[in-house]
């Protein structure tokens, strides 16, 4: 009588080396520090930013590098998203010579009033008495809505609504109105790109 | 056709090299069929139809319609002042602009107007668009309307071939165009030689107000008539509206006039100084004026012609060579004198002209306005144009009323009968010298004319009547012993002095009128010319009083908001015409001829120019004239002493218009910046800097994907190109070239890759 010979045939067990276990953690490691990468670098070019200085008006800031600047309008300067489908989101800064007895409110009036007359269906949805610049300058700050049309009467553009945010503030005899526009539908997602903006402002 | 397509070709080879495709359409449909070579399309998006309207209670009634045309960028109409200024005809004072959006389509109305310029009797009116349709203002840089430009009509000529624009109805009708032709130049005071053009074709009036093309599509003229109030016999108008909301409309209801025909053209040189004015902001107040005794919409009597009589010829006075009867076979050139009274801006006269019965439409006159003042003489004319034989008969209206009437015949040798021709007039004086310039002469004792006679026999009846303000003065008839031809002094004195103002001279063979001119005496004997006018100067002063005591200077610093022209005059009679002009770098941009209405002498007449915003730097200067001679003037510089240039002043180059398409759906793409960018810069310098300054025009794709460049551009220069899209790989080409036989407008399809 023979005893069978048994034979096992099993999955061979990994027994990776030290160096292979390394390996892996490397290339996890650096597939995180790449990806992190990729991030900084994307933000690092969608938040890059342009210096604008204007000695004048004592203005400096800075603006979003992909945007336009222009200052032949009756502002200090304009920035805009011109890549933006539709209404292209803009930055307006503007100064305005005020007395001592001049309030942001009064500045706010007559803001109103102006556009009042200029604006399609202008209406201000909130404001704000106690705001503050990110360093600490108090100001008023007005949201407001109204519908944007184009100027070019041959073209078949349809309206868009608009929604803006102004921050006034008040300092040595100048009153600075910060402006941002967006279209409504995108205010929100935009806004941070203001707020960048007031990081960054000096007058 | 190959060279042409070159811009395209670099065009697509750029674009594809990033990644889009561009193309440009290889037959683009223009919306109307091109006339003479001439960018129709450009202009009839250039046309406006304008509605005059009246706010009665809550309703918006319309009262009266016109034709214009933009002629600048940022919203200036031109088009007729019968139409737009609030008058008896036209009592509204809103003024509504319909623009072409389709050439297929009705008007649009977009915007509301103001009127900035006006001169009735020109019946020109420069309107400003200043607000939208829904009375929201507008920005005046805001604008970027298609335009025209005002071409210098001098270089127009007969038989040359223009292209009337405007609205032929008030119903559904879509701009229209007609070809016409140059046929006559007509003659007037108010204008000199070419007053009007005369065109081959008539238009439907309501087509009044638009403009006249030349080949390079260029405004030469305005077409001009003015229809007479509805409730004149004869008139012609059209009831729209409910006016009087009884639920009908009927007679009751307000009619609109609408005039028959037109084939008069208003050169458009005569709207160049309106045009400058407006765009230079400048306010101009004649603070010294006295209201006239006669308003001019209270005549209290009805206008009358009479006195009227032909000339061959029209001297630069505007004074008859010699009267005529009759003219010679082959004869060119005619004149028509009357004496007219009792006129207004707001007359409508028309001459009517039958050639042995049958109407002459060459010689006849649409109803225009009057251009002239209340009361003086007139003529109309023309020269150059060939007469054919017949019997001439000339018929004047005022408000469609026959008043007189004319005849002359064409044909037959040339008279040899004896004649007086070309008188001119000069002062004597101590030292028997002749002086003054023809027609107006300083104040002194003696008068003398010179004329010139032929074929005159000894012994032949003729005398000479002088006339003061219209009222004869002297008369002497006796009988000729000159010989037969050459040249006489007659004269008129008075011990006392020749009083100043309006004097005329009748020369008469046998009682019957053969020469005749009017002269002014004004001012004192000094030099050759006379002095009326002293001490003309600008001045600067915080007031009119300051103003009139200030020194006179001669420079003004750079955004001066007033300017002030004083001058004082002397031995000037009242009622006499004089004219104020006002010239900006040697352009005229304010002129007007009126009456005298001040004592005959005095001192400190106060013109003020001004602008809120700054007198734009320039030259300035202003001339005072009686007739066509210039008796003062005074210059000043503001700032650097020249107008700044208008870099969006150029309507003539290249339209560029086109559409973005997605390249996966074939749709078009709204909301996309197509960047121009200068030709001073490439696109790697736009990328770098982001900066307006560096784009030439900028345009943004409608609902459709389709944009339209609001600026011409230029031939040969290379610009660049960006169009720049959220989700889609961007284009940008860099020397784009467009030769000055590429197919205009420039049409383009843009297909953007999502990226």
């Amino acid at each position: 009588m023979t005893t069978p010979t048994l034979v096992e045939i099993g999955r061979q067990e990994e027994q990776g080396t030290l160096r292979q276990r390394w390996s892996h953690y490397f290339v996890l490691l650096y597939g995180l520090l790449c990806l992190i990468i990729a991030i900084n670098l994307r933000d690092s070019t969608i938040n890059a930013t342009t210096n604008y200085s204007d000695v004048t008006s004592g203005i400096r800031a800075a603006y979003p590098m992909t945007w336009v600047i222009d200052s032949d309008g009756p502002y200090v300067f304009r920035v805009r998203d011109m890549a933006r489908i539709g209404f292209k989101t803009s930055i307006v800064v503007d100064t305005q010579p005020v007395s001592l007895s001049t309030t942001t409110r009064n500045l706010v009036d007559a803001l109103s009033l102006d556009r009042g007359n200029t604006l399609t269906g202008y209406r201000i949805l909130e404001i704000d008495d106690a705001y503050t610049l990110p360093d600490d300058t108090p100001a008023t700050a007005v949201t407001y809505t109204y519908v944007n049309v184009e100027v070019s009467p041959i073209l078949q553009t349809l309206p868009s609504i608009v929604e803006g945010f102004d921050v006034i503030a008040i300092r040595q005899g100048q009153a600075v109105i910060l402006s941002f526009l967006a279209d409504a539908s995108v205010f929100e997602e935009q806004r941070p790109v203001m707020d960048r903006f007031l990081e960054s402002l000096e007058f | 056709m190959i060279r042409g397509a070159r811009a395209v070709i670099v065009l697509v080879l750029c674009a594809a090299l990033v990644g889009g495709v561009w193309a440009q359409d290889e037959q683009p449909t223009p919306a109307t069929p091109v006339t003479s070579g001439i960018d129709l399309e450009r202009i009839e998006q250039a046309t406006v139809f304008i509605l005059q309207a009246q706010n009665v209670g809550d309703n918006l009634n319309i009262t009266c319609f016109s034709s214009g045309t933009i002629v600048s960028r940022d919203g200036l109409i031109l088009t007729n002042a019968h139409s737009t200024v609030t008058g008896p005809n036209c009592p509204g004072e809103t003024l509504i602009v319909a623009l072409t959006v389709s050439p297929d389509a009705p008007p649009v109305p977009r915007y509301r107007a103001e009127i900035v310029q006006s001169n009735t009797g020109l019946d020109l009116a420069l309107l400003r668009i200043n607000r939208e349709y829904d009375g929201r203002l507008i920005a005046r840089d805001t604008l970027a309307l298609p335009f025209v430009e005002v071409a210098n009509p001098s270089t127009v000529n007969l038989d040359e071939t223009v292209t009337i624009v405007g609205y032929p109805g008030v119903g559904n009708d879509p701009v229209a165009a007609e070809t016409s032709t140059v046929v006559a130049f007509v003659a007037e005071p108010s204008a000199g030689a070419r007053s009007w053009f005369k065109a081959s074709r008539n238009v439907p009036a309501t087509m009044s107000g638009g403009g006249a093309y030349n080949r390079s599509s260029q405004l030469i003229g305005i077409p001009t008539t003015a229809p007479i109030a509805s409730s004149l016999p004869g008139a012609t108008c059209v009831t729209l509206q409910d006016t009087n909301r009884d639920d009908l409309i009927n007679s009751s209801d307000l009619c609109i006039p609408t005039g028959g025909t037109i084939n008069m053209l208003r050169p458009s040189n005569y709207a160049r100084p309106l045009i400058r004015a407006a765009q230079l902001g400048l306010q101009l107040e004649n603070l010294s004026e006295r209201p006239a005794a006669l308003a001019d919409t209270d005549t209290p009597d009805a206008p009358a012609f009479r006195r009227l009589f032909f000339a061959p010829s029209v001297n630069d006075d505007g004074m008859p060579s010699s009267v005529i009867r009759s003219l010679p076979a082959g004869s060119t050139s005619l004149y028509l004198f009357f004496d007219y009274e009792n006129m207004t801006p707001n007359t409508v006269y028309e001459l009517r002209v039958t050639t042995d019965g049958v109407p002459n439409q060459i010689f006849s006159l649409s109803p225009v306005r009057w251009s002239g003042g209340q009361r003086g003489m007139w003529y109309i004319g023309s020269s150059g144009q060939p007469l054919a034989n017949g019997v001439y008969e000339f018929t004047l209206l005022a408000d469609n009323i026959p008043l007189e009437t004319a005849r002359l015949s064409v044909g037959g040798a040339p008279p040899e009968g004896p004649q007086f021709t070309d008188v001119i007039f000069g002062l004597v004086d101590a030292r028997g010298n002749i002086s003054g310039n023809g027609y107006v002469l300083p104040t002194g004792n003696i008068a003398n004319a010179t004329f010139i006679y032929r074929n005159l026999a000894n012994e032949t009846p003729w005398a000479q009547i002088w006339y003061y303000r219209g009222r004869e003065i002297a008369r002497t008839e006796t009988v000729w012993d000159d010989g037969a031809s050459g040249a006489k002094n007659i004269s008129i004195q008075d011990a006392n002095g020749l009083l100043p103002g309006d004097y005329r001279l009748e020369l008469y063979i046998e009682g019957r009128l053969s020469a005749t001119a009017d002269f002014t005496i004004a001012g004192a004997f000094q030099g050759v010319l006379p002095q009326a006018f002293l001490d003309a100067h600008f001045s600067s002063a915080d007031s009119v009083q300051e103003a009139a005591a200030a020194p006179g200077v001669n420079s003004l610093s750079a955004g001066t908001e007033t300017l002030y022209g004083v001058f004082d005059w002397q031995s000037f009679a009242p009622g006499m015409l004089w004219t104020l002009r006002w010239l900006v770098d040697g352009s005229v941009f304010y002129e007007q001829t009126q009456p005298w209405l001040l004592d005959q002498d005095g001192q400190n007449y106060v013109v003020r120019l001004s602008n809120p915003e700054g007198i734009p730097d320039g030259t300035y200067s202003f001339e005072l004239l009686v007739g066509p001679v210039r008796l003062a003037q005074a210059q000043a510089r503001v700032g650097i002493g020249q107008l700044p240039i208008d870099p969006f002043a150029q309507a003539e180059g290249i339209q560029m218009r086109g559409q973005i398409l997605d390249a996966a759906t074939n749709e078009g793409i709204a909301g996309v910046s197509f960047i121009l960018i200068s030709d001073l810069y490439s696109v790697a310098d736009f990328l770098e800097t982001r900066s307006m300054d560096q784009v030439f025009a900028l345009a943004v794709t409608d609902r459709e994907g389709r944009f339209q460049i609001d600026r011409s551009l230029a031939y040969d220069a290379p610009y660049s190109v960006v169009v720049i899209a959220e989700g889609y790989l961007p284009i940008q080409a860099d020397g784009i070239l467009i030769e000055r036989d590429t197919p205009l407008p420039i049409d383009m399809t843009i297909y953007l890759s999502r990226g």
